[in-house]
């Protein structure tokens, strides 16, 4: 009758310790990797209830409209994102500029009653996009004008009329348009393509939104009609 | 002005103690001793707050307490040869050295090795005083060295990588009669360990650690006393070898011993200035390549050489700190966040590196003595030392303090980083391979720019 060895039996007595060293250094790093993916930080669409992720690490983006250097030489960067600011904090200055899509990874914290965004370090800061290369969609200025008060962009459009001096762009559809005032008086005809940078300000005089210090980059003739 | 000129004094000699300290347990860095005194530097500020009205500054305090730090670092390149000679307790930037100082060590002349260790670090911070104005020319302003190097850093590091690995002496398996094969299987073993702590350096380098008790919290703390502290701790628990009585006596040096000795501290400190200023390379790299510059020599040399590495590279690391603004150590680091460092850009130096210069010099040259004496007593009574109690509360020392610095999950990177530094010593390959924590993440940052 043939008798059954138990399992353990065939295991080897002693298996040599650097072989269980190098198992359990593979082990510790892969188990540290597992670990590091769940220490990701909470990614958030929006600067609303900030406060529920007090002490959290989260990553914010948001469109920069304000940026000061304080004489500890750490920075102070405002970003805003549909209406709502929030205050970003960096030990360290980071060259940014007012219209640039900034994106921070660091913990939710209060400071003097308000609420900060404050960078794990400065390299958790990243520029999505400069205030240059973003397009701001005229559709979105014109129902939007606050998510874009008094901060530099860039956007494109057709001139459509003329009205003392006052320049209206309108989009491709037609339906939206926005008015500015051309740098130097020079001003294009209607019906011309163009690329404006500027910055987004409100008129109190005449109750309405206009591009102020603009810049044509482009210009390009596309109208049939004049 | 005598009182801050003593009080600088006392600084420097309480370091060296320090280092003293430091350089006997392996385990124990100069690093973990700059966060300490990073934390209670308030204490300090506040202790000589009643001297004010004789001159000691809240900013000259800052100075003594990197003069301290300074010390201690020199110090301890000094002291960290008995440890490795006498209890067979290596650490990473000594490890190259345990088989020459434990040959010696084995013939009874252990405290020859320890004396030869001190010449080589005494050396290597006169020869690096030399060289300090042409470097501050070639590496700053008008040359701008640096600049140039950090353009081809990549190439330059990965050259320093191939070279490492390349020049692997340990066979797998050790006893394989065959020619090639176990050498070449030591050379993939060494690649194995430098890409498994490159990946764990990537890995951590992107996690976040958190001290319990709301201290600074530097991730790589744990990683480095895991990579290289507790191995070396945990071999010397796990080793009891036998040693004849020692020779205790100053060795007489020839003429040729003289002459292959200036040369080793010549190549040595040329290697640790190439550590203080290449990021991510070791003492221990930096003497592959210095053995490598001056060709194949005994194990004396390897001793003083590898000796004027560690000490010209903690000397330089300083001088490289006010030249091209960046540290290149945890003491530098330290001493950053405690200084102004203003950037040494004409002939005249600044005067906070002035101070610190005083500290490396004043170090230095008690270090050498305090090394013999401290190697004498050793030498003479090492085998009554209750060693494997200190290793033991060394140990325990380490993890107390990775805790309350990085909490639990410091404390994991650590067990995970002492497997890594085990298959290091297990396996029989250099742990300079292990420096791929660092490496590794630093040539992907070179190679994206």
């Amino acid at each position: 009758m043939k008798i059954k060895t138990p399992l353990i039996q065939k295991i080897p007595q002693r298996i040599p310790i650097k072989y269980i060293t190098l198992l359990l250094s593979i082990t510790g790093v892969i188990f540290l990797y597992a670990l590091s993916l769940s220490q990701q930080p909470i990614i958030l669409s929006d600067l609303n209830s900030i406060e529920e992720y007090e002490g959290k690490e989260v990553t914010l983006t948001g469109t920069i409209t304000e940026h000061t250097t304080t004489s500890y030489g750490s920075q102070l960067i405002t970003i805003q994102s549909n209406s709502t600011q929030l205050i970003v904090f960096s030990d360290e200055p980071l060259t940014v500029h007012s219209g640039d899509i900034f994106q921070g990874t660091g913990t939710i914290q209060e400071y003097q009653d308000t609420w900060e965004l404050v960078l794990s370090n400065p390299k958790a800061a990243t520029i999505l996009s400069t205030w240059q290369n973003t397009t701001t969609h005229i559709k979105d200025l014109a129902e939007h004008p606050q998510h874009y008060l008094n901060i530099p962009l860039n956007t494109t459009g057709t001139i459509d009329h003329i009205y003392e001096s006052i320049v209206y762009l309108k989009d491709d559809t037609g339906n939206y348009t926005i008015p500015f005032l051309p740098e130097n008086n020079i001003i294009p005809d209607p019906g011309t393509k163009v690329s404006v940078q500027a910055t987004l300000t409100y008129d109190p005089t005449h109750l309405r939104y206009i591009l102020n210090d603009c810049i044509l980059i482009q210009q390009e003739k596309t109208n049939q009609e004049g | 002005m005598i009182l801050p000129f003593a009080l600088l004094i006392t600084f420097c000699i309480f370091g060296v103690a320090t280092g003293i300290l430091t350089g006997l347990l392996p385990g124990l860095h100069v690093n973990n001793i700059a966060l300490i005194l990073l934390t209670i530097s308030p204490a300090i500020i506040a202790l000589l707050q009643p001297l004010e009205s004789a001159g000691i500054t809240t900013t000259f305090t800052l100075i003594l307490i990197a003069v301290f730090i300074i010390s201690v670092s020199i110090s301890h390149t000094f002291h960290d040869t008995i440890p490795t000679t006498f209890l067979g307790a290596p650490d990473e930037d000594t490890a190259l050295s345990v088989l020459p100082a434990h040959s010696l060590l084995l013939e009874g002349n252990g405290y020859e090795a320890v004396y030869l260790s001190a010449m080589g670090s005494l050396g290597a911070i006169f020869v690096s005083l030399l060289l300090l104005y042409p470097i501050r020319y070639l590496i700053g302003n008008p040359i701008h060295g640096y600049e140039t190097l950090q353009g081809i850093m990549f190439y330059v590091l990965l050259c320093i990588t191939i070279l490492m690995i390349g020049t692997e002496k340990a066979r797998i398996p050790e006893k394989s009669t065959k020619k090639l094969l176990p050498t070449f299987t030591g050379m993939g073993f060494a690649l194995f360990v430098f890409i498994l702590s490159g990946i764990f350096g990537i890995i951590i380098l992107e996690m976040s650690v958190e001290s319990p008790i709301g201290l600074n919290s530097p991730v790589l703390f744990p990683a480095l006393s895991g990579l290289f502290g507790l191995p070396t701790l945990l071999t010397s628990l796990a080793t009891k070898p036998s040693i004849p009585k020692q020779i205790i006596k100053e060795p007489q040096l020839d003429y040729q011993t003289k002459k292959d000795s200036t040369l080793s501290i010549i190549t040595g400190s040329f290697a640790g200035l190439l550590v203080s200023i290449i990021p991510g390379i070791t003492s221990a790299t930096g003497t592959i390549l210095a053995m490598n510059a001056r060709g194949e020599s005994n194990s004396r040399q390897t001793i003083v050489t590898l000796s004027a590495v560690n000490t010209a590279c903690a000397f330089f690391v300083v001088a490289v700190l006010f030249i091209i603004l960046r540290s290149r150590s945890g003491a530098t680091l330290a001493v950053m966040d405690l200084i102004a460092i203003k950037e040494w850009s004409t002939a005249l130096m600044p005067n906070n590196l002035i101070y610190l210069l005083i500290a490396l010099l004043l170090g230095g040259t008690l270090s050498f003595f305090s090394t013999a004496a401290v190697g004498k007593i050793f030498a003479r009574f090492f085998h009554k030392i209750p060693y494997q109690k200190v290793v033991l509360a060394t140990i325990i020392l380490i993890i107390l303090l990775v805790f309350l610095f990085t909490g639990l999950l410091g404390v994991l990177i650590l067990f995970v980083a002492t497997f890594i530094g085990l298959l290091t010593v297990q396996w029989g390959v250099r742990r300079s391979h292990a420096m791929g924590v660092l490496l590794l993440p630093i040539m992907l940052f070179f190679f994206q720019m």
